[in-house]
């Protein structure tokens, strides 16, 4: 844990760097935040985390973000967290430090950070699934949204935090956008159409037609009670048409 | 007057509007109890029930 001289020093330094815009003071100030949240997150979560692990040995900050106030706010409020944690912390709380270290480091450097965790923290799949109230086969498709999970050929593969962060509402949003967010960045179109093709054969074989006309032929879509697959099915339609044309004109330019 | 429409700041949306979202895990097994988050090409689709 921080003590209470050094939070006050830091945070001093920090309201320092911003009145100044002094960005190399600014970057001092941000890597020693960061530094010191794995630091104290390593030892205080050793029941839960192995190690923290980056995929840059060179820490390159977007500089628009961490010259801006939001990022003021961002590290002020890390420290406020980093006096007030325990080791009495639940998973659900872990969890969010966890989310949030990861949304923020990658708000300052568009890089990934992971989490590698003990072996007694993960469950199986289905485990989670009966714990979230749903089938194998939802728990499925909330994975391919962005429910945690590791990629591993093991059994146990979800982190016990990934199940009460779905039932929180706010979590839940944000493990999904960080998860999207960074996969949509790694995506080429075509492999992000091979995806839309593989959705929309779930709405085919849903509606046992080709067409997305055919399954809601004669219904009234304003008036229904949960319209989400139609909207879906047209959004995935036009999505494929112009992730389609972006793949012909690409290759037309070459 | 024209305006730009800015990319949504997400973690900023949950931030400030965060407190008006629910979850119904009571309710299984329907899918749409828990938030549901897509992105598209131009959009972003966000499905969760709201107390207001």
């Amino acid at each position: 844990m921080m003590t209470a001289t050094i939070f006050k020093e830091t945070e001093k330094d920090i309201e320092n760097a911003y009145e100044s815009q002094n960005k190399s003071k600014i970057e001092k100030e941000t890597s020693y935040v960061l530094s010191q949240i794995i630091v104290i997150m390593l030892g205080t979560f050793k029941n839960r985390l192995k190690e923290i692990t980056f995929d840059t040995t060179y820490l390159h900050f977007n500089e628009q973000y961490i010259l801006s106030d939001q990022n003021r706010l961002a590290l002020l409020k890390w420290l406020k967290r980093l006096m007030m944690l325990s080791q009495r912390t639940t998973d659900l709380e872990f969890g969010k430090l966890k989310l949030d270290l990861e949304e923020w480091y990658y708000r300052i450097s568009s890089q990934d950070i992971s989490f590698d965790y003990r072996d007694d923290y993960l469950i199986k799949p289905k485990q989670a699934a009966e714990l979230l109230g749903v089938s194998n086969v939802t728990l499925n498709k909330y994975m391919k949204q962005g429910f945690e999970h590791i990629d591993t050929s093991s059994h146990n593969k979800i982190p016990k935090h990934a199940v009460d962060l779905w039932k929180d509402p706010v979590y839940c949003i944000k493990m999904q956008y960080l998860y999207q967010e960074k996969k949509r960045l790694r995506q080429t179109p075509e492999e992000r159409l091979s995806e839309v093709h593989e959705e929309q054969m779930q709405y085919k074989k849903k509606y046992k037609t080709l067409d997305i006309e055919k399954a809601f032929e004669g219904m009234d879509i304003d008036a229904m009670d949960d319209p989400s697959d139609y909207y879906e099915w047209r959004d995935l339609l036009e999505e494929e048409e112009e992730l389609t044309n972006l793949i012909i004109g690409a290759k037309n330019m070459e | 007057m024209e305006q730009i429409l800015l990319p949504a700041d997400i973690p900023e949306i949950l931030e400030k509007y965060g407190n008006l979202l629910y979850n119904y895990p009571q309710i299984a097994p329907k899918d749409f109890i828990y938030g549901n988050y897509k992105v598209r090409l131009h959009q972003w689709e966000f499905l969760t029930p709201t107390d207001c």
